[in-house]
């Protein structure tokens, strides 16, 4: 191969690579969840917590302000934990279904402007933000709900055995981790 | 001599009949559906029937012996109790909730009431009905989970519905602008 081809295919390739580098750290930009993001998650783990605790309270009889420190410390630790599971569905869930729209979301970088491009770009940007809601509401759905089960599950039929505020505190941080570690592996 | 005898037997009959005289029947009762468990409340219940044809004055029921101070805490009203006057063929009740602290077997026997013909006469006693043997076991972990529970089900349920069709409308509505938008876009390719 002459020496100007073989430059030529290292050129492309360079150009490939930083492709794949600025698409990769974009990525991980997006990845991370916004401040509003990370509120919203917070408070709807604050609730879904709040649900099994009611149950604890009523059916196992757990005394409620002598407990209160407990449920306030368990409940924002699953909080947390439940957050994470749900920025990661939503981020996963978001990329699936930009894809699915086939347009293409990457702003133009020509000097021109293009008639009509204006206007394209901010219905680009209100799909973006409609798939954005589409994806978090999802997300919060589905990990909620699996995560009800999975603490119902522990808590009456698995956990039961143990004294009620063991079975509280496992219960809950159990169910948590798992609705976090199964979203994780589905952005892996 | 039968004309006088039945004059005697009829002024007699007036005399009995005109002596009041009220008659105690006690009922003492437990009202559980399962049987209590130590730090438990259960209720006891005495039902108190004049069946006399005369008022029972100066009513004392007495049945602290049967609840022991060491073992038994009085968590509504008093086991002994009084009243001043039951008129006849008529009842009262007394209620009172209990909770026992230690683990064991009791005998709850009878109760004892005591009550007078005339204000100022003699007492005369009345026993109620018993309980029998009660055995107090503490209460496992699972014994609530296994009872319906069905009001705090109901609760949690509507609760938990309410606050997952939050997400799934919005995802909804989401859904219809998302179409819209990609159809409008899709146009102009």
């Amino acid at each position: 191969m002459s020496t100007k081809n073989k430059r030529k295919k290292k050129q492309r390739e360079e150009l490939a690579f930083r492709e794949v580098e600025r698409e990769r750290a974009q990525t991980l930009r997006l990845r991370k969840p916004t401040t509003k993001q990370r509120m919203l998650y917070f408070f709807v783990g604050l609730i879904m917590n709040a649900l099994p605790t009611y149950l604890f309270f009523s059916i196992y009889e757990m005394d409620l302000l002598k407990s209160l420190p407990l449920f306030g410390f368990v409940s924002i630790i699953c909080s947390i934990i439940l957050s994470m599971g749900y920025h990661n569905v939503s981020f996963f869930l978001k990329h699936r279904l930009l894809k699915k729209t086939g347009v293409n979301f990457q702003k133009q970088r020509t000097k021109k402007k293009v008639a009509g491009g204006e206007r394209e770009e901010r219905q680009k940007k209100q799909l973006e933000s409609s798939i954005t809601t589409q994806a978090v509401s999802l997300s919060l759905l589905y990990n909620s709900l699996f995560f009800l089960v999975i603490v119902l599950i522990f808590a009456f039929y698995i956990t039961w055995i143990f004294e009620a505020h063991a079975n509280y505190i496992l219960s809950l941080a159990v169910a948590s981790s798992i609705v976090t570690y199964i979203s994780s592996t589905k952005i892996q | 001599m039968k004309i006088l005898l039945l004059i005697i037997l009829l002024l007699t009959s007036f005399v009995f009949a005109a002596e009041e005289q009220a008659n105690l029947v006690v009922e003492k009762d437990i009202l559980v559906t399962t049987l209590p468990h130590t730090e438990e409340e259960f209720t006891i219940l005495y039902t108190i029937y004049n069946v006399g044809n005369g008022p029972a004055y100066d009513v004392r029921l007495q049945d602290a012996e049967n609840f022991p101070k060491g073992k038994y805490s009085t968590v509504l009203s008093q086991i002994d109790t009084n009243w001043d006057i039951v008129e006849a063929e008529t009842n009262t009740t007394h209620a009172v909730i209990l909770k026992r602290h230690a683990v064991g077997s009791d005998f709850i026997g009878p109760a004892k009431v005591l009550f007078k013909n005339t204000p100022n006469g003699q007492d005369i006693t009345s026993t109620s009905t018993y309980i029998g043997r009660l055995n107090f076991t503490p209460k496992s972990p699972g014994e609530s989970r296994k009872s319906p529970n069905w009001e705090h089900w109901i609760i949690f349920s509507v609760v938990a519905a309410l606050v997952l069709v939050i997400p799934f409308l919005l995802f909804k509505k989401s859904e219809k602008k998302k179409k819209r938008l990609t159809m409008n876009l899709r146009k102009k390719k």
